[in-house]
């Protein structure tokens, strides 16, 4: 915007000083004309005041006394009736037989003969000639009597008055300045200042100024515009006139317009650049802030705020984004503990479904290990390397149960409950339960190889795990509330764990029928017989899982062990 | 008021003299025809015939009379030989003031009333041009020409010359104009006239416009500087 009005002002100024030099151009090229044509009028009036003095009767008798101090008196007398500087007169063979200013010699000769020729053909002449190192204009007319017997000629000084009161007349100065090699002083009269006339003659005599009509002056840092005109110019000699007039003067007034606009476009750039800046202020920077708040946001950073403290649009967009990156943060946390504290899948089926209490009818296969008397492993040692033991175990088997999707329900000291088929079921879930078990008592070995220098014993676990419609969902009040699943299938697996250790039975793994048929039966099972369990009216049937049948060697298993009982 | 030139060529282009018998016929008459170089007739040219034999009668010659009317001088152009009286008779309604500065004759008759003025009258007694002007009316302009021989003759408008009675014998013949330059050295022929055979010549001249005041009141100069 401010570039556009520095254009603008600068075209302006251009402009208006070209037009302001073309004006003065074409007002000096008028005025050389008028003062031309002033001059020439001047001359005929001149001619004209000439042409009476010279029909005297008393003159002409005079003359024709043919004394030269009589005829040089009436001269000095005609000379006094128009106020002439100089009178002379010229017999017809061109000499000067007697001249004013020249009162003692006669048969003086003046360069004047263009003027003469002038005057031989229309009987009236006007030249301007130079004489004792003045200039004059003069005028040419026969002294009839009635026949041509002289010729009359009057001159009048052109000096810096006349110029003076022309300059009224053509509104510009004037410098008279004759162009001969021959004359010394070349500046006939100005109305300029003696210096100033120099400075301009000075310019006029060079290169281009001598060709060109039109030139400019530079005098006092002030721009003169001057144009020449030829005033004269005949027996060797050039007459010119050259009018002046300062630029400065004509653009006064513009000079006043450029003040206010200069002024106007500094007001306006100021204002621009306040508003610039408070736009990048109230606008461009928030704005900025806030998109980089945004991509803080995307890159998962939700603890990005941003500050900005406005009370507008922008302002609110910003407590709006504020009071979203602190939800953001707030719902990442929860997610996150969520995941910590319960298993993944039931935290991911939370925030699906929504926190509600209530539950669901669903089959689902429990899995419950304990590690076979761990009170007295865990006796006489520091608590923290119990917990340290502890965890190690825990780690260990609840990656072994996440592998296989297992969801791992709670830890109940050193025993783990985990679900197969809550929250989602799938068709193999006693598939996993199994394999879950097979692999955490392999994985037990490792783990005992790694206790070993800490000086615990190894450990051992029991696993009981059985299938059955239990009901699963979310339970506890409503402040808080637990996703787990009750019913007899629970017990059922809980009491299987516990038989595990039975000197009855003293085995790793009891399984119930219940998830063995469901399984896909490739196991090595032991029929273990039909227990009872405490809220159960029917017996279940049991078996000890040892390991995986060799595929397609091994018949399936669940029927063909089933069959042993 | 123009004067162009100084030159003016008199040029004689054809002349017969048929006059062939003997020398002491008398009273034979001799025609010119001035003519300008463009052939126009010439108006107010003098010509002079001076016996080369001096026999010439010294009769007083009678006086001349130069009119002003209307202004004017009646005639322009009037020849007359040396020991003529010419009066100067005002036929106009008001004043007039004449003079001459030729050096032949100065004279100046100031202001005179309308009417015959006997007194007007100037003896011209030496032969050359007067020109003669009236300082009232800077228009009003003639010239006299004064000649030694009683034959001559002024040309009409037409170019015409007739000088009448000429005695047989050989002559000089001699033109003038006004507008011939002073400068232009006298231009003459040997003619012999008898038998009361006319002699028939031809002057041809080359003339520029003379220098006169116009009667406008108003004098008009030229453009002097363009």
């Amino acid at each position: 915007m401010g570039l556009v009005q520095l254009v603008t002002v600068v075209f302006i100024d251009t402009v208006m000083t070209d037009n302001a030099k073309a004006q003065i151009y074409e007002n000096l090229a008028v005025g050389g004309n008028v003062f031309v044509e002033l001059m020439s009028r001047r001359a005929r009036q001149l001619a004209q005041m000439t042409h009476v003095l010279s029909m005297d009767f008393a003159f002409k008798n005079a003359i024709a006394t043919s004394d030269h101090e009589t005829i040089i008196s009436v001269l000095e007398n005609l000379k006094n009736r128009i106020n002439a500087h100089v009178v002379m007169l010229i017999s017809l063979e061109r000499s000067v037989t007697a001249n004013t200013m020249h009162t003692e010699s006669i048969n003086d000769t003046i360069q004047m003969a263009a003027a003469l020729t002038e005057a031989e053909r229309h009987g009236e002449a006007s030249a301007i000639v130079t004489m004792d190192g003045k200039t004059y204009q003069i005028t040419i007319v026969p002294l009839l009597a009635p026949d041509p017997i002289a010729w009359l000629c009057t001159g009048f000084e052109v000096d810096n008055r006349l110029l003076s009161e022309l300059k009224k007349l053509i509104l510009a100065d004037v410098t008279i300045i004759n162009m001969s090699n021959t004359v010394r002083k070349p500046i006939v009269a100005s109305t300029l200042p003696l210096h100033a006339s120099d400075t301009l003659l000075k310019s006029l005599l060079g290169v281009n100024a001598k060709e060109a009509d039109t030139f400019e002056v530079n005098y006092k840092n002030e721009i003169y515009v001057s144009a020449k005109t030829t005033l004269y110019k005949a027996d060797g000699q050039t007459i010119v006139t050259v009018l002046q007039r300062s630029l400065n003067d004509v653009l006064k007034p513009f000079y006043k317009l450029r003040k206010i606009l200069y002024s106007f476009f500094i007001l306006t750039l100021l204002l621009s650049i306040l508003v610039s800046f408070r736009m990048a202020r109230t606008v461009t920077r928030p704005v900025s802030t806030l998109v980089e708040g945004v991509r803080e946001i995307a890159k998962g950073i939700y603890n990005h705020r941003v500050e900005i403290a406005q009370k507008d649009e922008i302002g609110e967009l910003a407590e709006a984004f504020n009071v979203m990156s602190i939800g953001l943060e707030e719902k990442e946390l929860v997610s996150d503990l969520l995941g910590k504290v319960i298993s993944a899948p039931i935290a991911h089926e939370l925030l699906k479904k929504g926190v509600a209490l209530g539950g669901e009818q669903r089959q689902v296969t429990i899995l419950f290990a304990d590690i076979r008397d761990f009170t007295t492993i865990s006796e006489n040692r520091p608590p923290k390397q119990i917990l340290t033991l502890l965890n190690m175990y825990i780690t260990k088997m609840s990656a072994i149960i996440e592998r296989y999707g297992g969801v791992i329900d709670k830890y109940i000291g050193d025993a783990i409950m985990a679900l197969y088929g809550a929250p989602i079921s799938s068709p193999d879930d006693a598939d996993r339960a199994l394999n879950s078990a097979l692999d955490m008592v392999e994985a037990l070995t490792g783990l005992n190889i790694e206790i070993e220098p800490m000086g615990f014993a190894p450990l051992n676990i029991g696993i009981g795990i059985n299938t059955d419609i239990v009901l699963a969902g979310n339970m506890g009040s409503k402040s808080r509330l637990n996703y787990t699943v009750i019913g007899d299938g629970v017990n059922v697996a809980s009491r299987l764990e516990t038989l595990t250790k039975t000197a009855e039975f003293n085995t790793k793994i009891i399984v119930s029928s219940s998830t063995l048929d469901k399984s896909s039966g490739q196991y090595l099972t032991r029929p273990l017989g039909h227990v009872a369990v405490k809220g159960k009216s029917d017996k279940v049937t049991i078996y000890a899982l040892d390991g995986h049948t060799i595929p397609a060697a091994l018949p399936p298993a669940p029927q063909g062990n089933q069959g042993r009982y | 008021m123009r004067q162009n030139n100084y030159f003016i060529t008199l040029t004689v282009i054809t002349f017969s003299i048929l006059c062939m018998f003997a020398s002491h016929c008398y009273g034979a008459n001799l025609n010119a025809f001035i003519a300008d170089d463009q052939g126009a007739p010439v108006e107010f040219a003098v010509v002079t015939a001076t016996a080369t034999s001096s026999t010439i009668n010294s009769k007083k010659p009678a006086d001349v009379i130069i009119d002003q009317v209307d202004k004017e001088f009646i005639t322009y152009v009037t020849a007359i030989q040396a020991g003529t009286t010419v009066m100067f008779p005002n036929n106009d309604k008001i004043r007039h003031h004449i003079y001459s500065f030729s050096e032949v004759k100065k004279f100046e008759i100031p202001l005179y009333p309308p009417g015959v003025n006997a007194d007007n009258k100037v003896l011209f007694d030496k032969p050359g041009v007067v020109v003669i002007g009236c300082n009232i009316h800077d228009w009003m302009k003639a010239y006299i020409y004064v000649v030694e021989t009683p034959y001559f003759a002024t040309s009409d408008s037409k170019g015409n010359i007739l000088i009448n009675d000429l005695p047989d014998g050989q002559y000089d013949v001699a033109v003038w104009h006004p507008n011939l330059a002073p400068k232009t050295p006298p231009q003459t022929m040997k003619v012999s006239v008898g038998d009361k055979n006319e002699g028939h010549i031809k002057f041809t001249l080359r003339l520029t416009q003379q220098w006169r005041s116009r009667r406008a009141p108003i004098f008009q100069g030229n453009a002097l500087y363009r």
